[in-house]
C-alpha cells in the first residue's frame, strides 16, 4: 500500500456499499475517519507507511450501517461514490461522505489482508 | 549550623521572589543585630567546652530562644520535610557570611560536627549544580501539593540561628571543612550578584535537560497559576513547612516589566495563561540554546576530543549540530525581539511558522543521522579508552553539569518533538475563531510536518541499515533463499528461544536446542546461531501463514517432562514454510515476559487499531531509550496508554503518535486523575484529528 508521489497507485480494493441511517436528525454512516493531506500522517496507527496521508477508518460504531456493510477499522478509503480520496484534505473527505442528498455511499476500500489474500490465491509463494 | 548550610544554596532563586519577601522579612533584621552586638567573649570560653552546643544558649540577654541545630525543629523533621534555602526566605545580602561558616569547637564534639558536616555535604551538592539533578522528584511533589506552600513558607528558625552565629564571627576558626566551603561560597556569591536586572536571561540559565515545561501539562498549569499570584504573610511560628524545593522557574507574571506596568490587572485570566504559554516557549528556547552552546563549545570544538577519534567518526557523532545551533539562535533572537517590543506579546505564530517552514531543515538531517550517531558513540565508548577519558573529563566540568554527552546529543530531537505540544497549549489558550487562533493552528501544522519529516528520515535510515546488515549475516544454505531487503520491511524483534524438550526425540537430541528468531513485520525467519554475526537459516514463514498457539493452562500441563514449563512455551504453526509444507515448532521462553513479547510481536499485525478508550494511561517519569526493536522510546512526561502488563514490563501505545511497544514498568506511573485522563484523550484526538460521519 505504499505510494510514490507521481506514480499511479495500484491497490486491491473491496467495494462497500453503505446505506445512510437517519438518526438523531442526521444521516449517519456509523464510522469515523482520520487522515488527510492536511493532517499529520505520523499519528496514523493503521498505515504501514507513516507518510501515507490517505483517509483511514478509525472507528466503527458497532451495529451501525458501516459495520453491517462490512467496513473494518483500519481500512483506507480510496474512493467515495467515484470521488478520489487519496489526495484530499480531511474536510473535503468529510464533505464527500456527508452529502445530504445522497442516501447511499459506495466506497472502494483497501486493506492489507486483501492484498495478501490475492497474492496467496495467485498460487505458491509470492515474491515480496 | 543550619544557616550556613542554607547560605549559598539559594542563589538559584530569582530576584523576583526576594523582592516579594523583602518587606515581610525585615522583622528578623533587628533581631539579628541585637545578637550581633553580644560580646564575643561569652562565646569564646564556651567554644572550648566540650559540649555539643554551638549556639550560645545561655546568653544573658537573649531576645529569642536559640535552638541548637542538632535539636532544631528542622533537624528533627527528618524525612518528611526539607530545609529551604535561606535565600528564599531572606532579603538581605549575606554580610560577611563566609566568616560565619563554621563553628569553632574542638574535635571532641562529634555530634554537632557530624550533623554539620552531613548537612553541609548535602548543601554543597546544591551549590555546585546550576539546576538540581533531583528536579524530577521535587517537581513531582510540587505538582501535587500547593504551590502556595512552596513559595510562602519561610525558614524562620534558620534566620534566628543566623543571628546567633553572627556572634561567633570574631572567634571563628576555620576547621577542616571551612576553607573548602568559603571558596565555594564566594563563587556562589559572585553568581548571585547579577540578579539585579529585569531580563529573564540573567538568572543562570538552566540546562535544558532539567527543564520540564509547564506547557506540557495543560491541566496543572491552571492551578499553578492561580496559586501563584497571591502571597500571604507568613506566621511567626510557622517553622519549616515547605515540602519541596525547586529553583523557581520564572513565569511571565513574575517579569518586572509586567509587574511594574500593572498589566496583570488589565489582561483577562485566559489571556494571561496564553502569555505564560508563549513566554514558556521563549524561556525554554533560551535554555535549549544554552545547552546547545555547551555541546558545540565544549564537546564539538574540543581539540582534545577531536584528537582521540577519526574525522569520519567526529562527523558522524556531531553531524551538523553547529548549524542547528545557528538556526536555533536565530529563532531565539526573533522571539526575543518580539518579547522586547512589548511584554504582552500578541503572537509568535508567524515567527514559528516562518522558521519551521523555511529554516529548520537541518533538523531533518540531524535526526536522520541519529542511528549513525548512536552507533558511533557506542563504538567509541566501548573500544576507545582515550576518547572515554577525555569525554569524562569534559563531562565533569562545571558547565556541563556532570551530564553525559548523549543527553546533549539528543537535545535537538527532544526539542523538536516538544515544540508541537507547546504550540498546542497556545492554541488551546487562544480564543477560538480569531486571527491569532488560525495563525497558531497553522504554526502548529508547520511544526508537526517538520517533526514527521524528521521521524521519517530517522526511521528510513535506521531500517535500511538494519536490513542490509542482517542480510549479510544470514546464510541460507540449502533452503530456498528469501529476498530480504525491501523498502517496506523492518525488523520487529529478534532473539533466542529454546526448543521445547517435548519435540526432541532421541535422534534429534544431537541437533541444536535453541533457535534464533528474526521477526520482521511480514515474515519470520528461524535460524540457528553460528556466531554473533552469522546465522544459518533453518526455516521461514510469512506471518500471514502463521498461527501462534499459546495454551493458557499453566498448571494443568499434560507433559510428563517436569522441565517443560508450559506457561513459558508457545507453538508456531506454519501453514507454509520455505518448502511449501506445513510445519510446527514448539518454543520455550525464559520468562513470562519474553513469551508475552514474542506472542504480541507475532500477532500484532492482526490487531492493529484496537480501541484504546478506557484503558489505563501512564505517564513516563523518566526517559527510556529503546534497546530492542519492539520497545517503545519514552521522553520525560510522555503519555502512554497501557494495554498489557507482564511482570516488570508494560505494553502500550504512545499517545503522541500511536506507536506501540514495550517499556519497563518502573519508568512510568499511572495517571489516576479522571479529568486529566479525559483531557489527555482530548489532546490526543486534537493532534490526531478524527471526524464522525
Amino acid at each position: 500500500m505504499s505510494f510514490i508521489p507521481g506514480q499511479p497507485v495500484t491497490a486491491v480494493v473491496e467495494r462497500v456499499e453503505i446505506k445512510k441511517l437517519f438518526q438523531g436528525g442526521n444521516l449517519i454512516l456509523g464510522f469515523s475517519i482520520g487522515g488527510g493531506i492536511d493532517q499529520d500522517p505520523g499519528q496514523n496507527p493503521y498505515s504501514e507507511d507513516k507518510s501515507d496521508k490517505g483517509i483511514y477508518v478509525t472507528r466503527i460504531s458497532p451495529g451501525g450501517p458501516a459495520d453491517e456493510a462490512g467496513l473494518k477499522m483500519g481500512d483506507k478509503i480510496m474512493q467515495v461514490n467515484g470521488w478520489d480520496m487519496t489526495m484530499v484534505t480531511h474536510d473535503q473527505a468529510r464533505k464527500k461522505l456527508t452529502k445530504k442528498n445522497e442516501s447511499v455511499v459506495r466506497l472502494l476500500v483497501t486493506r492489507r489482508s486483501l492484498e495478501d489474500a490475492v497474492k496467496q490465491s495467485k498460487g505458491g509463494y509470492a515474491q515480496q | 549550623m543550619s544557616h550556613s548550610q542554607l547560605d549559598g544554596a539559594g542563589d538559584q532563586a530569582p530576584l523576583i521572589l526576594e523582592n516579594r519577601f523583602s518587606t515581610e522579612l525585615h522583622i528578623s533584621e533587628p533581631g539579628d543585630d541585637d545578637e550581633c552586638s553580644q560580646p564575643p567573649s561569652t562565646s569564646g570560653p564556651q567554644a572550648e567546652k566540650s559540649t555539643p552546643r554551638k549556639d550560645v544558649v545561655d546568653k544573658p540577654v537573649a531576645p529569642r530562644k536559640v535552638v541548637l541545630s542538632t535539636q532544631s525543629f528542622a533537624a528533627k523533621k527528618v524525612g518528611i520535610q526539607q530545609l529551604i534555602p535561606k535565600n528564599l526566605a531572606t532579603s538581605s545580602r549575606p554580610k560577611n557570611r563566609h566568616h560565619t561558616t563554621v563553628v569553632t569547637f574542638p574535635v571532641g564534639l562529634e555530634n554537632a560536627k557530624s550533623g554539620t558536616v552531613a548537612a553541609q555535604k548535602q548543601d554543597v551538592s546544591r551549590d555546585d549544580y546550576d539546576s538540581d539533578g533531583d528536579d524530577f522528584s521535587f517537581g513531582r511533589n510540587r505538582r501535587n501539593k500547593s504551590y502556595r506552600a512552596a513559595v510562602t513558607s519561610l525558614d524562620v528558625d534558620a534566620m534566628v540561628e543566623q543571628g546567633a552565629a553572627a556572634t561567633l564571627k570574631p572567634v571563628a576558626e576555620s576547621t577542616a571543612a571551612s576553607p573548602a566551603r568559603s571558596p565555594r561560597q564566594k563563587r556562589t556569591l559572585g553568581r548571585k550578584r547579577n540578579q539585579n536586572h529585569g531580563s529573564f536571561k540573567d538568572a543562570p540559565p538552566r540546562l535544558y535537560q532539567d527543564v520540564r515545561e509547564r506547557g506540557l501539562h495543560a491541566t496543572n498549569q491552571d492551578e499553578l497559576l492561580e496559586d501563584f499570584v497571591v502571597v500571604e504573610h507568613p506566621e511567626e511560628d510557622q517553622g519549616i513547612v515547605v515540602k519541596s524545593y525547586r529553583p523557581v522557574q520564572l513565569t511571565w507574571s513574575q517579569l518586572p516589566q509586567v509587574k511594574e506596568t500593572g498589566v496583570l490587572e488589565l489582561v483577562s485570566p485566559q489571556e494571561r495563561k496564553r502569555q505564560e504559554a508563549i513566554f514558556e516557549i521563549i524561556t525554554s528556547e533560551h535554555s535549549y540554546l544554552h545547552s546547545l552552546g555547551i555541546l558545540v563549545q565544549h564537546f564539538r570544538n574540543s581539540e582534545a576530543l577531536k584528537r582521540t577519534m577519526t574525522s569520519t567518526e567526529h562527523h558522524h557523532l556531531f553531524s551538523n549540530i553547529s548549524v542547528i545551533h545557528q538556526i536555533s539562535k536565530r529563532f531565539f533572537d526573533d522571539l526575543e525581539r518580539r518579547h522586547c517590543e512589548n511584554a504582552v506579546i500578541r503572537e509568535i505564530s508567524d515567527i514559528v511558522q516562518n522558521h519551521a517552514a523555511h529554516h529548520f531543515e537541518p533538523y531533518i538531517v540531524y535526526c536522520s543521522n541519529e542511528t549513525f550517531q548512536q552507533r558511533t558513540l557506542q563504538k567509541l565508548l566501548t573500544s576507545n579508552t582515550a576518547f572515554k577519558e577525555t569525554l569524562k573529563k569534559i563531562e565533569q566540568s562545571h558547565e556541563c553539569g556532570g551530564l553525559p554527552l548523549i543527553s546533549f546529543l539528543i537535545l535537538p530531537m527532544q526539542r523538536v518533538t516538544r515544540l508541537p505540544l507547546l504550540l498546542d497549549t497556545i492554541c488551546q489558550k487562544t480564543p477560538d475563531k480569531t486571527a491569532e487562533y488560525f495563525a497558531a493552528v497553522w504554526a502548529l501544522h508547520a511544526m508537526s510536518k517538520l517533526v514527521n519529516s524528521c521521524n521519517d528520515g530517522a526511521r528510513r535510515m535506521e531500517r535500511t541499515e538494519q536490513m542490509y546488515t542482517i542480510q549479510k549475516q544470514m546464510d541460507f544454505g540449502k533452503i530456498k533463499p528469501f529476498p530480504l531487503i525491501s523498502s517496506s520491511r523492518w525488523l520487529r524483534k529478534r532473539g533466542e528461544l529454546a526448543v521445547s524438550s517435548e519435540e526432541l526425540s532421541i535422534w534429534r537430541a544431537f541437533s541444536n536446542r535453541s533457535y534464533y528468531l528474526f521477526l520482521f513485520n511480514d515474515v519470520l525467519i528461524v535460524t540457528r546461531k553460528k556466531s554473533e554475526e552469522s546465522f544459518v537459516v533453518m526455516d521461514y514463514c510469512t506471518l500471514q501463514n502463521m498461527e501462534v498457539d499459546f495454551g493458557e493452562d499453566a498448571e494443568g500441563s499434560t507433559s510428563p517432562n517436569a522441565k517443560n514449563n508450559s506457561s513459558h512455551s508457545f507453538k508456531l504453526l506454519m501453514g507454509q514454510n520455505s518448502d511449501g509444507k506445513a510445519e510446527q515448532i514448539s518454543l520455550v521462553a525464559e520468562t513470562r515476559v519474553e513469551r508475552a513479547r514474542w506472542i504480541v510481536g507475532l500477532t500484532e499485525h492482526k490487531k492493529t487499531g484496537t480501541c484504546t478508550d478506557g484503558l489505563p494511561q501512564y505517564e513516563a517519569t523518566k526517559a527510556y531509550m529503546p534497546k530492542e526493536p519492539d520497545e517503545l522510546g519514552l521522553q520525560q512526561a510522555e503519555l502512554v496508554i497501557v494495554m498489557n502488563k507482564e511482570e516488570a514490563w508494560c505494553y502500550g501505545e504512545r499517545m503522541r503518535d500511536g506507536k506501540r511497544g514495550w517499556f519497563p514498568a518502573s519508568c512510568a506511573t499511572e495517571i489516576t486523575n479522571p479529568t486529566e485522563m479525559e483531557s489527555n484523550m482530548q489532546r490526543m484526538k486534537r493532534l490526531r484529528k478524527e471526524t464522525n460521519v
